[in-house]
């Protein structure tokens, strides 16, 4: 992965969160998405993705996000948003749809919380 | 003939070891002292003692009496001219012993030295004459004459007397020596096709033949006359004539230089006549015209080299002493086949020229790329065409970190390999350069790279990045001659920085890199040492020479290049070919945004960072500054994605703020991707929604996105 995003992940849970910061474009989204895939194990029930320190996603970054979801749930696996109201990318997260097809939460323990629930 | 033999007297003779000359002398001395025919007559013993003097001569000889009789020759008069010699008739009844001049003109019967001798008491001294013996062979011989005076009347000339030696072989071994080395001194020469040729044919005429006429084969069925000489003004209508027709087609079975060309075997006929007549001329007409011009020999030899038949070499002779004949055939074979590896080498040469030439305007670049605040121009002057075509190149990188970087490069040598070589290095010294590497790193790792593939190829060459931001040039240079900068006052500045040794000099050489401000409006002149460098003069003059036609009031970039060319030709024609590339930094605009960069995925980050910088310079909020960026990202990734292959594609961005808000314009070459499915559509939609205004115009030379944001701060929304 580029030096233009960072994916961290923490597995401290039973659902990994990955923390993605930088800018996420046409030049590493297929890397972050391999990334992002590694990162949960078949045991997982899916991924809190932190979107709160992302500074820019283009509709590459959000066809990845698509991706993702589609890959996971055929896994039946879960893709859950952590994005609060201030986080940068929350108005393309919202433009292109994608807030309709992959929940988005406020914080990331909301994220989880939903998944406890689940 | 009687021959009078006296064989103990021959032995005395020897045996007295006088040389055949000094006796040819005596005979001479002794005829021209005894007074009359009487004396001679008179002693008999002494006539006989003359007499095998005169048998035993290496030398013909002859003597005529007061009245034109031939009264004696010895029977080496016979052996030269090979046909019977029988004294005691009149000299002008001898017709059947001809001579003829250099220049071909026959003699008459009073023209020959003995009766000039004789009749005018000329001393003749070795005069140089062609002959046709009785076999029809042509020899040269050199004669010498001289009157025998009457002992009490000096004025009273009563014989004269005449010697000749054959020196035929003599002169046909000097001519062969003297006609194959220059033929061989035109294989060392590079020249042209035509030029070959057509001192291939004014080498044999007129010392061979009277005319020339060299055939190249054409394609697969045609040899083409190529050129056709004859000194002789007589042979002009000929010269014409065969000028004036078309191919020879090379499958005519008719045809002798046809038969040569397809079979690469020699063809001589000593006289043409009857059916060989036909055979040589290409019609009627023609065969007519050869007979006006006379009996005519001919020899054509193919022009073999590489083990390829070329074309065939024609000799016509015309003059009776010198017709061409089995004993010439070696030679103008020797002759023919040096000059078919001449006329390949020209072939070959012209070939190299065409390829150095293609290869040269492949690999500078055609157009130099648009710059992100920068202007750039470059020229490339060639000293000479062909093999003298060096390795000289500049080079103009868009880096996608938004900088530039900037090449100029000298490769030691000429020609194909020196261009190849050059090639190379362009190639690889990009691929470093697009790494991001800084200028020491590229030259290393260029460095590393040559010592490993190359072949001991030296080049220098500077390697520069300019960061329009900072406004400053990182430069290494590996032996390349100094840079200059013209300031934007015109004072001219040497860059001494950054120097160390030429690529491919050594294995693991350190290489030094200096940074140097390069403000708005200074020029870089970039060069190789065609441009400096003339023969018996220092180099610093010659640099000092640029220096003093760059100084001065700031021009345009092409006008500074047409000023500094014009210098430096002024001092000389370069003997090397010269690179000149001319880089100046803008001012920036404030309000304007301009970036060219490389189509490629890792420019949009760039495109970003300059962007949101120029708009913090405009009145929009964080809010708008991302929806702008977010959109021109968009309209640059689909530049990207459409571009044309790696490499040179280049995308355009502009900004402009205006009344009515923020204008954007993306371009590229590629052309505008429909959506393919729903997911494709995004990137549109998202523009659409993120901007006022979009409009995509998609040509042929490229597509163009045009948007417009209308901003809240300043009233225009």
């Amino acid at each position: 992965v580029s030096q233009l995003a960072r994916v961290t992940v923490a597995r401290d849970s039973r659902v990994p969160v990955a923390t993605l910061s930088g800018e996420i474009d046409i030049s590493n989204a297929e890397d972050i998405e391999s990334s992002l895939y590694a990162a949960v194990p078949n045991s997982a029930l899916g991924v809190v993705l932190d979107m709160s320190e992302l500074r820019y996603l283009d509709s590459a970054g959000v066809r990845m996000l698509f991706a993702l979801d589609e890959r996971l749930s055929r896994r039946g696996q879960q893709l859950h948003l952590a994005a609060p109201a201030e986080a940068l990318v929350l108005r393309v997260l919202t433009m292109t749809g994608l807030t309709g097809s992959v929940p988005v939460h406020a914080s990331v323990d909301e994220a989880l919380a939903a998944f406890e629930a689940g | 003939m009687a021959r009078r033999r006296t064989p103990k007297r021959v032995a005395e003779l020897l045996a007295s070891r006088r040389t055949a000359e000094a006796a040819e002398d005596e005979a001479r001395e002794r005829i021209a002292r005894s007074s009359d025919r009487r004396a001679l007559e008179g002693a008999e013993s002494a006539r006989r003692q003359l007499e095998s003097v005169i048998s035993q001569m290496p030398a013909g000889l002859l003597i005529a009496s007061e009245s034109g009789e031939v009264v004696l020759g010895n029977e080496q008069v016979a052996r030269i001219w090979r046909q019977e010699f029988e004294p005691g008739a009149p000299f002008g009844d001898y017709s059947a012993y001809r001579g003829f001049r250099p220049d071909g003109s026959e003699y008459r019967t009073e023209e020959w030295p003995l009766m000039r001798a004789l009749r005018n008491g000329e001393v003749v001294t070795d005069e140089q004459i062609d002959i046709l013996r009785g076999d029809g062979t042509p020899a040269t011989i050199l004669e010498s004459a001289r009157p025998i005076r009457d002992e009490d009347d000096d004025d009273h000339i009563v014989a004269a007397v005449m010697t000749f030696h054959d020196v035929t072989e003599r002169r046909r071994a000097e001519r062969s020596l003297r006609l194959l080395a220059e033929t061989s001194e035109l294989l060392g020469a590079a020249l042209d096709l035509e030029t070959t040729i057509d001192r291939i044919t004014r080498l044999v005429v007129p010392e061979l033949a009277e005319v020339c006429a060299v055939y190249l084969v054409e394609g697969e069925h045609a040899a083409r006359r190529i050129a056709v000489f004859a000194a002789d003004p007589a042979f002009d209508e000929l010269v014409e004539d065969m000028l004036r027709r078309g191919p020879v087609d090379a499958a005519d079975e008719r045809s002798t230089i046809a038969g040569v060309i397809r079979t690469g075997r020699s063809v001589l006929i000593p006289e043409v006549r009857g059916q060989a007549l036909e055979s040589v001329a290409e019609d009627a007409e023609q065969v007519r015209l050869l007979m006006r011009l006379g009996v005519a020999s001919t020899a054509i030899a193919p022009l073999r080299a590489r083990g390829r038949t070329l074309g065939a070499m024609l000799l016509g002779g015309f003059r009776e002493a010198r017709l061409l004949d089995d004993t010439d055939l070696p030679l103008i074979e020797d002759i023919a086949q040096r000059a078919a590896l001449a006329v390949d080498n020209a072939r070959l040469y012209r070939a190299e020229v065409a390829t150095v030439e293609l290869l040269q305007r492949s690999l500078l670049p055609e157009q130099l790329p648009q710059l992100t605040g920068a202007e750039v121009t470059g020229r490339y002057v060639a000293a000479g065409a062909g093999e003298r075509v060096g390795g000289d190149w500049y080079d103009v990188i868009p880096l996608t970190s938004g900088t530039t970087g900037l090449v100029i490069g000298d490769v030691a040598g000429h020609g194909v390999r020196a261009a190849a070589v050059m090639g190379r290095m362009r190639n690889a010294l990009r691929a470093f350069a697009l790494d991001g590497d800084p200028p020491a790193r590229v030259l290393e790792r260029l460095n590393a790279f040559e010592r490993r593939v190359g072949d001991g190829e030296m080049a220098t060459l500077l390697y520069g990045v300019f960061d329009p931001e900072r406004h400053e040039l990182r430069f290494a240079s590996a032996g390349h001659p100094w840079p200059l900068v013209v300031s934007p006052d015109g004072e001219v500045v040497r860059l001494g920085g950054g120097r160390s040794v030429p690529i491919g000099v050594r294995s693991r050489p350190r290489f030094e890199e200096a940074v140097e401000r390069l403000g708005p409006g200074a020029v870089l002149l970039l060069y190789t040492d065609g441009l400096v460098e003339r023969r018996g003069e220092p180099l610093d003059t010659g640099i000092e020479r640029i220096e003093s036609a760059a100084a001065g009031p700031a021009a345009g970039l092409e006008e500074l290049c047409e000023r500094v060319l014009a210098a430096a030709s002024e001092a000389g024609k370069p003997e090397d070919d010269v690179a000149l590339l001319a880089f100046r930094p803008l001012a920036r605009t404030g309000q304007r945004l301009e970036l060219w960069l490389p189509a490629e995925p890792e420019s949009l980050a760039v495109v970003r960072r300059r962007l949101r910088h120029w708009l913090g310079e405009t009145p929009a909020t964080p809010d708008e500054t991302a929806d702008i960026v977010l959109a021109c990202g968009e309209a640059c990734a689909n530049a990207v994605e459409h571009a044309y292959g790696p490499g040179d594609a280049t995308m355009h961005v502009e900004g402009a703020l205006g009344p009515r808000g923020i204008d954007l314009t993306v371009a590229d070459a590629g052309s505008w991707r429909t959506a393919r499915g729903e997911d494709r559509g995004l990137g549109l939609r998202l523009m659409e929604s993120l901007m006022d205004e979009v409009s995509i115009d998609a040509g042929d030379a490229g597509t163009q996105v045009k948007m417009r944001r209308r901003l809240a701060g300043d009233g225009s929304a």
